[in-house]
């Protein structure tokens, strides 16, 4: 049985030789090997025609096992090996372009931060609780001196700053420093400013100076 | 989770605290028709409003706490909205006190039957200052179908009648004392209503404390009197904790009494403080 197995593959390679002569392609080329020790010195024996011997360890027959060279095997693992560079490659871009990405978001979230905190100024600036009367966006000096002074005024509003992540808030004369709101909260953060009239019985420009609580990954 | 919470996001204006809206202003909610929850709590100092967006049955989004702002809408709760018109207007009593802003979804269209021409020319299109939001008509018939009649003389067949002082729909009396609160109670479900004028009479009353400790540095000069600030504040303390409904409208209009009685003295004083 195992000889005649041996017989097909040998009659195989010399379709596959006889085919090489078409201009077909060919897989592999056949390789004689001793059935006794696998070596595949084998060589014709000049004592008898058309008898092959092994010389390592002299075995002799007429028909001698033979296995294809691997050639398809290695274009495999040549084309494995490419795949997995390029998958290295590709995941090396892949990380890359997340990074930039992350950075890009990380930018455009600080811009709607900052953008936020604008508004967040003036909407501040123009709380009825601060501003002026009239309807010229202004700080009221009165209801300022007010709410630097109590703490209890100042402890009413305290939800309101808290919900908006407001650490402190300062408004800057001058003369003088007034403090709207301050709270004892720790962490990272921002401070915004704008400049903003305080108006008594005349107007002056005011820092209004506010602390936002960043967010932890900020 | 995530998503619910990233579509109310597109919100955003209208839940951060200090961001001013437009007068007049279309918000878009979503890209898919969701259903909107607006709630209102009105027991901590200020008081807020609250936001959720819902996709679907078991899915809410995060709730969104709002504190500056006076939210009135009534949306139903299988109601899908995918993008709300809003308008706002300032709220005196007597000096400016906040915002009230309305909310309802964009396609549900009001008609004011037989309305003051002062309301016509703020919300309807005749004039150049209109804000176009509401249909007038002077008919009933002259509606168009689907939209939510509103009838400010007797009318049959109306979804929501003003009558006197009280603005009369789904079978409750909501008092109103000016222009803001007939709207207010027009455009917002009952309960979020009374909960948002007893979060606007907390801060009247946060209001008149700091008025009446200006009153005290302003020494030189005739300005109004602290017993008259001091009644606002207990007129808006109470009405901020009345929970009998039927004596909500007393309470309203004492407030407003006390308002005007305010004004008119600080429109003589020598030291106006508002």
């Amino acid at each position: 049985m195992q000889l005649l197995l041996v017989m097909k593959t040998d009659m195989l390679n010399v379709k596959s030789s006889k085919m090489k002569g078409k201009g077909k392609k060919v897989k592999g080329k056949a390789i004689k090997f001793c059935p006794v020790c696998g070596s595949t010195e084998i060589v014709l024996d000049s004592s008898y025609s058309g008898v092959f011997k092994c010389k390592s360890c002299g075995y002799r027959a007429s028909i001698f096992p033979s296995k294809k060279e691997r050639k398809a095997q290695l274009k495999i693992q040549e084309m494995a090996f490419v795949l997995l560079a390029f998958a290295i490659l590709a995941s090396f871009v892949l990380l890359f372009f997340a990074r930039f990405q992350y950075l890009s978001i990380i930018k455009q979230a600080e811009k709607i931060r900052e953008e936020r905190a604008i508004a967040m100024l003036h909407g501040i600036a123009s709380l009825p609780e601060l501003s002026c009367s009239s309807s010229s966006v202004c700080i009221d000096k009165g209801k300022l001196e007010v709410i630097n002074s109590s703490d209890r005024i100042k402890n009413n509003y305290k939800e309101l700053w808290k919900s908006s992540n407001i650490k402190s808030i300062v408004i800057e004369t001058k003369t003088k420093t007034y403090v709207v709101y301050e709270s004892s909260e720790k962490g990272n953060f921002q401070t915004y400013l704008t400049y903003v009239p305080v108006c008594n019985h005349y107007c002056e420009f005011a820092k209004i100076k506010v602390k936002l609580i960043l967010p932890e990954n900020a | 989770m995530q998503r619910e919470t990233v579509e109310a996001r597109t919100l955003d204006i209208l839940l951060s605290n200090f961001m001013p809206l437009k007068k007049a202003e279309p918000l878009k909610v979503s890209f898919e028709k969701v259903n909107l929850i607006v709630g209102c709590n009105s027991d901590s100092v200020l008081g807020f409003n609250t936001i959720k967006v819902k996709t679907r049955k078991e899915s809410e989004g995060i709730e969104r706490k709002v504190y500056d702002k006076y939210i009135f809408a009534e949306i139903r709760e299988n109601e899908k909205v995918r993008e709300v018109q809003t308008f706002t207007v300032p709220f005196y009593m007597p000096w400016y006190v906040a915002s009230l802003t309305f909310l309802w979804p964009k396609e549900r269209t009001y008609c004011f039957v037989d309305a003051p021409t002062e309301i016509e020319e703020e919300l309807g299109n005749e004039t150049s200052t209109g804000l176009g939001l509401v249909t007038f008509s002077d008919q009933i018939n002259e509606c168009p179908g689907n939209s939510v009649v509103v009838c400010f003389s007797s009318s049959n067949n109306c979804d929501i009648e003003v009558r006197g002082s009280f603005v009369k729909k789904n079978g409750k009396a909501l008092p109103y004392i000016n222009k803001e609160t007939l709207y207010a109670a027009i455009f917002s479900d009952p309960e979020l209503y009374f909960c948002n004028l007893k979060r606007l009479a907390k801060r009247i009353s946060l209001q008149t404390e700091i008025y009446k400790e200006k009153v005290r540095t302003l020494t030189n000069c005739n300005t109004v009197k602290a017993e008259t600030l001091d009644s606002l504040n207990e007129a808006a303390s109470r009405l901020a904790s009345c929970i009998d409904p039927r004596r909500f409208s007393e309470a309203l209009n004492n407030l407003k009494g006390n308002a005007t009685a305010l004004s008119d003295e600080n429109r003589y004083a020598e030291c106006q403080i508002f």
